[in-house]
């Protein structure tokens, strides 16, 4: 089915899709995707329900950017992070798009990552997710900075 | 200009979204006095939409047609402010006040869109 663009444009989704060595969660902020994921819309919804029936509670990095980044306060950034360490807990490398409001911005940053990521085929037993989940060509950036995620997919 | 009970309300209903795990769609609280809404964003049913709000996004395009980077008729403000023209029919669009609307995913302030500064200002 795909994605429509008023889909895109009126909701925050949660992707999901693979790059060479990582799972990766991805909340769109309500802008455009990139081509490459629009048909995760297949298995979203199914993926997430399935990782919140599991209790998995891994030590959790976070981006030590994101006050600057996001120019939020303490109050602000404790907000900012629940659904995101309740993600990257569970074994994903979760983004979030940086600008909300531009829908044509492909800006994104690495929100939290878990300290010792699980491999590919133990988070695939853990959620019973299926292989056949999209995946980038390019190494999604890691190291919280921003990017352009348009240049990854 | 929104009341500090309107925003209240607003964040609440967020906090009570992002609670459940229900972050998908923009929210943003509406009113006039007493009366207040809470909606989210997503488009309006065209068999429910006041004519006079109706009218106005016409000016700006087709409902459902992109405009100005956004779909007219598919934001929270659109949807919160026809609940309260429902109940007020007499009510100007620029006398209807709203929150801050508010992603419940982040709790982050969304910035209003072109289409609804020019539906209701």
């Amino acid at each position: 089915m795909a994605y429509s663009l008023i889909e895109q444009l009126s909701r925050d989704l949660d992707i999901f899709f693979l790059d060479n060595n990582k799972i990766i969660h991805l909340a769109s902020g309500c802008g455009i995707l990139p081509e490459g994921l629009l048909e995760t819309d297949i298995y979203n919804d199914s993926v997430l329900s399935t990782i919140f029936q599991n209790n998995l509670n891994l030590e959790v990095d976070i981006n030590p950017n994101l006050t600057d980044i996001l120019n939020l306060d303490n109050q602000g950034l404790n907000n900012y992070l629940v659904s995101f360490m309740d993600i990257a807990k569970r074994g994903f490398y979760t983004y979030d798009k940086t600008r909300l409001g531009n829908n044509e911005d492909f800006d994104f940053h690495l929100v939290a990552k878990p300290k010792s990521p699980l491999r590919r085929g133990d988070i695939f037993e853990t959620y019973k997710i299926k292989q056949e989940l999209i995946t980038s060509k390019h190494t999604i950036p890691d190291d919280f900075t921003i990017f352009n995620l348009r240049e990854f997919i | 200009m929104a009341s500090v009970v309107l925003e209240r309300r607003a964040y609440k209903h967020a906090l009570r979204l992002q609670m459940r795990k229900d972050y998908s769609a923009t929210i943003i609280g509406a009113g006039k006095s007493y009366y207040k809404r809470i909606d989210r964003s997503g488009p309006i049913s065209p068999h429910n939409i006041f004519h006079k709000l109706k009218s106005k996004l016409s000016t700006i395009g087709e409902l459902y047609t992109r405009h100005n980077g956004n779909f007219v008729g598919c934001c929270a403000e659109v949807n919160a402010a026809n609940q309260i023209l429902n109940k007020l029919p007499h009510l100007k669009l620029n006398q209807i006040n709203f929150s801050n609307a508010i992603g419940p995913r982040t709790m982050q302030k969304i910035p209003t869109c072109q289409n609804c500064k020019l539906t209701f200002n």
